[in-house]
């Protein structure tokens, strides 16, 4: 057993006035001990609720109205002993030991996730303190620590520093040495390195993939962009409104994706190392949230839609021969009766 | 430099930049007594040829918008020219850095800009009308229903339903909007089309359709592109030709395929190395990461200003300042070193 987290049929719905936007809908996906699991997929379709589910942070209106999130840690015998984020009270005091110490996060605009009125050294700390047994001096050690294994120059100084006295990078290398400070299992980072540009990002990422190592934690790295993934995950989960479309191995899926929303998405990138004259689209647009489409949610979308299937049945998850999860009619015997199988139609690469 | 401008053709350009700087002013005191400048564009010089695109590349704080927006002459350049000569080799050639208001006017709608964020960039309190059939309105060219019928027909070309006509921007999505500004920027038939950064705030899958949409209008309405970004997979697609700029200067100038094949500067290679491409895992690509942080434009260091990341540096770097130079057809760049370097390019296929 080395699954660290195991969401289950997870739906976190926003109610408002225009209606019930289900945000998350029935996600499922589970991420291994020390493994980078990247969620990708575009604005809109659940990335981030899914993450603040997992850390219990939703706020109303929203509300995480089914699902199981099974998160084992090992207790005082070494046996891991699973428990369901979603039956904790949130602000209970087991919750808040497990957020920010067993499982911590890390935001897109880093400036922003920092107060800007206190100082660098004083946010670590309180961190270590809430989590940890330790002293105040021996919390500054820490953070000290934290700060040179982040590769921040003059560690020591840096801790009377306010956030608007550092850049875009420096700030989230501070947020990676907090998130870091209580050696968490689980580090959800929610588009890290977006903000950035493109050589800071690639110091940011060098840095999580050091220290994922060397700390062996499991990272859900979520992010729009398909290169980074490809880059950093050990295994990936595309999202689409709000359900996980296709979940494997990034080598296997970046490889011959089997989902046509993934295949959609690959073919839809500029890419450096091919020269196209056009570039593939995907028709149309991500419905709003809170229409109700029936059967498959990508169907209008999607190119190799079977009328009368498609817009019938909801696709379930099915697993593959390579372990791969999808979720789609075209690989169910739904879409044998009405044609031969499109399935092996990898002509995509 | 007269070396940049001698393209294959001798047919003179569209567009001319020579030297073209524009220090701001960094004010302190009661008194705002200017104690520097920041370098915003330091001597920039490169050309542009009627139907071509010319990518513009570089991190953020590098200048590239000021470039645009010197162009537009949004600003008022410090020092340099800008030939911009609309009507072909026999019409007439402005100089936008030195022409004044009134005479800029007539000029202007062959100048025309995409902004970047389809969402603050729209007036809100407008319909479509007005948005897109406002420039024609201002020049005093079309009224009425011959205003409509030519706002109509823009919507038709950039792919919008012309009975969106009375509707607010609020209804649409960011491609959508996004497509509107495109129609506004070309109902006055410009000639040159400064993009900044137009698909950065999209989706992948919405990018690759306006991508397509800029393309597809370059060839039916004969049009020359400024694009400004800092994608280098975007960039690659759309441009003929590229330019890298690092802290105010160019570094380097060449058609987009040989560039990224082969780049002459340490700074365009690890700009490429640090490119996620969104395949199969290219597992021993070497990923170069820069150590420290963009140089300051108020206090560039001396010598090259890429020499403190630069992993090739020798003492040369750091006295004296490289030019941008011919170094073969269609190739230029600021290096001392760039003909003993063999640097790496991007994976080509």
């Amino acid at each position: 057993m080395d699954t660290l987290l195991e969401v289950r049929n997870l739906q976190t719905h926003f109610f408002m006035a225009e209606g019930v936007a289900k945000a998350v809908d029935s996600t499922t996906f589970s991420i291994r001990r020390g493994q980078v699991l990247g969620v990708v997929g575009e604005s809109g379709c659940g990335k981030s609720v899914t993450a603040r589910s997992i850390m219990r942070m939703v706020r109303p209106p929203g509300h995480t109205v089914d699902g199981e999130i099974l998160y084992s840690r090992p207790d005082q015998d070494g046996q891991g002993a699973s428990i369901d984020l979603l039956q904790l009270p949130a602000t209970g005091t087991e919750m808040r030991a497990i957020r920010g110490g067993e499982i911590a996060m890390i935001f897109q605009e880093p400036r922003a996730s920092l107060s800007p009125v206190h100082r660098i050294g004083d946010q670590i700390t309180e961190n270590i303190l809430l989590h940890q047994e330790v002293s105040p001096s021996e919390a500054e050690e820490i953070a000290v620590d934290m700060l040179r294994q982040v590769h921040i120059p003059l560690a020591e100084q840096r801790l009377d520093a306010f956030a608007h006295q550092l850049s875009g990078g420096m700030c989230q290398r501070v947020m990676i040495a907090m998130a870091l400070s209580c050696h968490p299992s689980l580090l959800i980072a929610d588009e890290p390195t977006t903000a950035l540009d493109v050589t800071t990002e690639a110091q940011i990422l060098e840095l999580m993939q050091g220290l994922q190592a060397d700390l062996h934690m499991a990272i859900m790295f979520i992010t729009h962009d398909l290169g980074v993934v490809a880059d950093m995950a050990d295994e990936v989960a595309v999202m689409y409104l709000g359900k996980v479309v296709e979940q494997g191995a990034a080598a296997d899926i970046f490889r011959d994706p089997k989902h046509p929303y993934t295949i959609a998405l690959l073919e839809s990138l500029p890419r450096m190392d091919q020269r196209r004259e056009w570039l593939q689209t995907i028709r149309g647009v991500v419905p709003d949230p809170y229409s109700t489409l029936s059967g498959c949610p990508f169907h209008p979308r999607c190119a190799d839609f079977i009328e009368g299937v498609c817009d019938e049945i909801v696709p379930e998850p099915i697993t593959l021969e390579d372990g791969r999860e999808v979720r789609c009619l075209l690989y169910t015997e739904h879409a044998h009766q009405e044609r031969p199988p499109v399935a092996e139609d990898a002509s995509h690469s | 430099m007269p070396a940049i401008h001698s393209n294959a053709e001798n047919s003179s350009p569209l567009l001319e930049v020579n030297g073209l700087k524009k220090h701001f002013p960094l004010t302190a005191g009661l008194f705002s007594k200017v104690v520097s400048h920041i370098k915003a564009v330091d001597g920039v010089d490169f050309a542009l040829k009627k139907g071509e695109t010319l990518g513009l590349v570089g991190e953020s704080g590098c200048g590239k918008t000021t470039v645009g927006r010197l162009i537009m002459r949004l600003y008022e350049p410090t020092a340099g020219s800008i030939q911009f000569r609309p009507h072909g080799e026999e019409g007439e050639d402005y100089n936008l850095a030195t022409l004044d208001n009134a005479s800029l006017r007539p000029v202007r709608s062959h100048l025309q800009m995409i902004f970047q964020d389809p969402y603050t960039s729209l007036n809100p309190r407008k319909t479509l009308l007005d948005i897109i059939g406002e420039p024609l309105r201002l020049n005093g060219m079309r009224k009425g229903s011959e205003l409509e019928d030519r706002v109509v027909e823009m919507l038709r070309l950039v792919g919008l339903r012309p009975e969106y006509i009375t509707r607010y921007p609020h209804a649409f999505s960011g491609g959508q909007r996004q497509r509107i500004g495109i129609a506004r920027a070309l109902i006055l038939n410009p000639t040159l089309v400064i993009a900044d950064e137009p698909v950065s705030a999209l989706d992948v899958s919405v990018q690759a359709q306006i991508l397509n949409l800029l393309k597809f209008l370059q060839r039916e309405l004969d049009l020359t592109y400024l694009f400004i970004a800092h994608d280098l997979g975007v960039v690659k697609h759309i441009s003929d030709r590229v330019a890298v700029m690092y802290v105010g200067k160019l570094v380097e100038l060449a058609e987009a395929d040989d560039l990224y094949r082969k780049p002459l500067h340490p700074y365009t290679e690890a700009l490429l190395s640090a490119v996620h491409v969104a395949g199969p895992a290219q597992s021993h690509r070497e990923r170069i990461v820069l150590e420290g942080e963009v140089a300051d434009p108020s206090n560039p260091p001396s010598g090259c200003y890429f020499h403190p990341r630069c992993r090739y540096a020798q003492d040369r770097c750091r006295q004296e300042t490289p030019e941008l130079q011919g170094v073969a057809e269609g190739r230029y760049v600021a290096c001392h070193l760039a003909e003993e370097l063999d640097l790496a390019g991007a994976a080509s296929g």
